[in-house]
C-alpha cells in the first residue's frame, strides 16, 4: 500500500469539515482542513493532495482570493480545485475562478465522493 | 384693328397665364417662359408688322404726330417684338439676352409714349404705353416677387375686391356719361371725349389706390392672424407661452382671448397628464425596484437555510451509509453527528423565526407580549447558550445591576441572541465578546461588545435598515435582516438600540428599555 492520497478541504463551516473528512476518509482518502483561503495556502507548502474542495464564501481569505493566490503560486502545476458552495449559481461561480469542478452544497455524500474520484484520476488504493 | 388684335392677345394671355404657368424648373436660374411676356412680344411685332405694312391703316391723331418716324418705329416693335418673343421662349432667366429683350421693347413702347401720347395729352396712350413700356422692363426684376405672392392670401383677395368694388361707381359713371351724351342729355358738359377720358383714367387710379390699400388693410388684419397660426403651431410644439397678438379688431380680439383659453386649457391637461406619467412610472420603478430586492433576499435566504441543511443531510446520510455497510454506526460518529444536527437544526429554525418575524414584520402583524421579566437572568440564559454553540469562544457576562423589566422574553431573546450571533461572528476567534447588564438614568441597558474590525462610520447608520450588510458578502452570510428585526422589536418595548465605536476598535452595540419609572434592585455582588 503505498501512502494515502491527500484531499485538502477548506471551509469555514466546522460540521462541513467533519462530513468531508469523514465520507472521504472511509474512501481511503487522508483529509487535511483549512478554515480559510490562508490556512490552505499555508497546508500547500508542504501537501500534495489530489483534490482541494473550496467553499466560496469565508471570513479571512476567501475562495477567490484564494483561487487567485493558488493560480499564482502553482506556475500551472496546481492540483484539481473543486467549488462547494450553497450559492444557486455554484456552476457560474467554478467556471469564474477556473475551478475544475463542483459540488452544490446541500450535497450528496455519494456525489462528493464520485466527483472526487473523478478528479483524483483513477480509483483510490 | 391693331389695337383690337393688341388687346385680344394680351388679355387672353393675361387671363390664361396663371393656369398655364408651369411650376419653376427644380434647375437652379431657369423658369418656365412667361405667357404675359409672350403676349406682350407677338403683340408689339405685329402692331410692327402692321405699320410696316399697312402704314395707311394707321389715320389715328396719334399716329400723325409720328408720322415721319413710322416706318422707323414699325421696325423696332417688330424686332424688338420677336427679341422679347424669342428671349422668353429660352428659359435661362439670368441671361443678359433676357434683360435686354424686355429693355429694347419697353423702350420702344416708352419711346412711342414720350414721342407720341405726352405731346398729344392722350390721357389713354399715356397709360397703355407707359404702363406696357414700364411693366415690360421691369417684369424681369419683379417676376421673383410676383412669383412669391400667393393669389390666394388675404393681401391679394382683399386688394382685387377693393379694386372692384371702388371700380363700380367709376365704371357705373362711366356707362352714365356715354348714354347721357348719346341722348344728348349732357351736351352742356362740354367737349365728351375729354369727359370719358377724365373718367377712364379715374377709373384706373381709382382701382389702383384700392387695390394698394388693400394690400395695406390686408396685411394690417392679417399680421395678428399669422402671429396666431405661428403661436397655434408653438404650442403644437409644446410651446404655452408664445406671444399672442393684441388686436383692436373685434373679431380677431374674439380669436384671440379663444386661443388663449384653450392653449390655458391644453397647458393645463399636459402638466396633469404629465404629473401623472411621472407619478405611474416613479411608481413602476419603485415596485420593480421591489421586485428585485425581494428576489435578491430569497436568493440569499436561500443560501442560509441550504447550508445547515447540508450538515444535516450528509450526516444523515453518512450514518446511513456507514450502517449499511457495517450493520452498526461507530457510537462515537453517532453522538458527533447528533450534536451536529442538533445545532444545525437550532441554527435552522433561527432563521425560520427570522423570515417568519420579517414576514409579520412587513404585514404590520409583528406584536409582543410583555410581561415582568428579568432581564439579568434572559441575558445569562442567552448567553450560555452562546458558549454551548461557539465552544471555542469566550464570551464574558457582567451583570452590574440585577434589572427587572417589562419585556416580551421570546422577542427579548431573539434580540440578545442576535447580537450575540453578530458578535461572534464578525470577530477573530482569539477575541473575547463581552455582555453587559446594567441600569441608568430609568433605562435598563444591554452592551454587546466585540473587538472585530468594527463598522466603517459611514456603514454605521445604516446596519439597522432591512437587507443592509455592511461586511463584504464574499466573506461573511447573512441575510441582512437581524438587526431590522431586533431594532423593530426594542422599539415595540418602547426602547432605543444603537451602535457606537469604542476608542480601542470594536463595535458596541447597546440596547436600553424604559423602567418605567420602577428602581432597579441593588447589584448583588455576584458578577460573571
Amino acid at each position: 500500500m503505498s501512502e494515502r492520497r491527500v484531499v485538502l478541504a477548506v471551509d469555514d463551516d466546522e460540521a462541513i469539515l467533519d462530513i468531508v473528512e469523514w465520507a472521504l476518509v472511509d474512501e481511503g482518502y487522508e483529509v487535511k482542513r483549512a478554515s480559510d483561503g490562508s490556512e490552505a495556502l499555508v497546508a500547500l507548502r508542504t501537501l500534495r493532495p489530489v483534490v482541494i474542495l473550496l467553499d466560496m464564501r469565508m471570513p479571512g481569505m476567501n475562495g477567490w482570493e484564494f483561487a487567485e493566490a493558488y493560480g499564482k503560486r502553482q506556475n500551472g502545476r496546481r492540483a484539481p480545485v473543486i467549488v462547494m458552495s450553497a450559492a444557486q449559481d455554484v456552476r457560474r461561480l467554478a467556471a469564474e475562478i477556473g475551478a475544475d469542478g463542483y459540488v452544490g452544497k446541500p450535497f450528496d455524500v455519494d456525489e462528493l465522493i464520485d466527483t472526487v474520484h473523478k478528479h483524483a484520476g483513477n480509483l483510490p488504493n | 384693328w391693331t389695337g383690337t388684335s393688341n388687346f385680344a392677345v394680351v388679355g387672353l394671355a393675361t387671363a390664361l397665364a396663371p393656369s398655364l404657368a408651369r411650376p419653376p424648373s427644380e434647375q437652379e436660374g431657369t423658369r418656365a417662359p412667361d405667357l404675359f411676356s409672350l403676349a406682350l412680344g407677338t403683340a408689339a411685332a405685329l402692331t410692327g408688322a402692321s405699320i410696316l405694312i399697312a402704314p395707311g391703316q394707321f389715320a389715328n391723331p396719334i399716329y400723325d404726330v409720328i408720322r415721319s418716324f413710322l416706318p422707323l418705329f414699325g421696325l423696332a416693335f417688330l424686332l424688338s417684338g420677336l427679341g422679347l418673343v424669342s428671349a422668353e421662349w429660352r428659359v435661362d432667366a439670368r441671361a443678359p439676352a433676357h434683360y435686354l429683350a424686355h429693355l429694347a421693347a419697353g423702350g420702344t413702347l416708352l419711346a412711342f409714349f414720350v414721342a407720341s401720347a405726352v405731346p398729344l395729352h392722350a390721357l389713354i396712350g399715356i397709360a397703355y404705353y407707359g404702363g406696357f413700356g414700364l411693366a415690360l422692363v421691369l417684369l424681369p426684376w419683379l417676376r421673383p416677387r410676383l412669383d412669391a405672392v400667393n393669389p390666394a392670401s388675404l393681401q391679394v383677395r382683399l386688394s382685387f375686391a377693393l379694386a372692384v368694388a371702388a371700380s363700380l361707381p367709376v365704371m357705373v359713371a362711366v356707362g352714365l356719361v356715354e348714354t347721357l351724351e348719346a341722348r344728348g342729355v349732357l351736351g352742356f358738359v362740354g367737349e365728351g371725349t375729354a369727359t370719358r377720358e377724365v373718367l377712364l383714367v379715374a377709373l384706373l387710379l381709382t382701382a389702383g389706390a384700392a387695390a394698394l390699400i388693400g394690400v395695406y388693410v390686408a396685411r394690417w388684419l392679417a399680421a395678428p392672424l399669422h402671429q396666431l397660426a405661428r403661436a397655434a403651431g408653438y404650442l403644437a410644439a409644446g410651446d404655452v407661452v408664445a406671444p399672442l397678438p393684441a388686436s383692436e379688431v373685434a373679431e380677431v380680439k374674439y380669436l384671440a382671448t379663444s386661443f388663449a383659453d384653450m392653449r390655458n386649457k391644453v397647458a393645463l391637461q399636459t402638466a396633469e397628464r404629465e404629473q401623472l406619467l411621472a407619478a405611474e412610472q416613479e411608481a413602476r420603478e419603485t415596485a420593480e425596484r421591489a421586485v428585485k430586492v425581494r428576489d435578491e433576499f430569497i436568493s440569499i435566504a436561500a443560501h442560509e437555510l441550504k447550508t445547515p441543511v447540508t450538515s444535516l443531510q450528509g450526516f444523515a446520510q453518512l450514518l446511513l451509509r456507514q450502517s449499511e455497510a457495517t450493520g452498526t454506526p461507530d457510537p462515537a460518529m453517532v453522538v458527533k453527528a447528533m450534536a451536529t444536527i442538533e445545532q444545525q437544526s437550532k441554527r435552522l429554525s433561527k432563521l425560520t423565526e427570522q423570515l417568519l418575524n420579517l414576514s409579520r414584520l412587513e404585514a404590520g402583524r409583528l406584536t409582543i407580549s410583555p410581561e415582568e421579566t428579568d432581564l439579568a437572568a434572559l441575558v445569562a440564559d442567552a448567553v450560555e447558550e452562546a458558549r454551548h454553540s461557539h465552544p471555542r469562544r469566550s464570551i464574558n457576562l457582567d451583570v452590574k445591576r440585577q434589572v427587572q423589566a417589562t419585556a416580551d422574553p421570546l422577542r427579548f431573546w431573539q434580540v440578545v441572541t442576535n447580537l450575540l450571533d453578530n458578535a461572534v461572528k464578525f470577530s477573530p476567534a482569539d477575541t473575547p465578546v463581552e455582555v453587559t447588564v446594567d441600569a441608568e438614568d430609568g433605562s435598563a441597558t444591554l452592551v454587546v461588545r466585540d473587538h472585530g474590525p468594527g463598522i466603517a462610520p459611514e456603514k454605521r447608520e445604516r446596519v439597522f435598515e432591512r437587507f443592509y450588510q455592511a461586511h463584504d458578502e464574499r466573506h461573511y452570510g447573512g441575510m441582512g435582516i437581524g438587526l431590522y428585526i431586533s431594532q423593530e422589536i426594542v422599539y415595540l418595548h418602547g426602547g432605543e438600540i444603537g451602535v457606537e465605536a469604542p476608542a480601542d476598535g470594536g463595535s458596541r452595540f447597546v440596547v436600553r428599555l424604559p423602567l418605567n419609572g420602577r428602581v432597579e434592585t441593588p447589584p448583588e455582588g455576584e458578577r460573571e
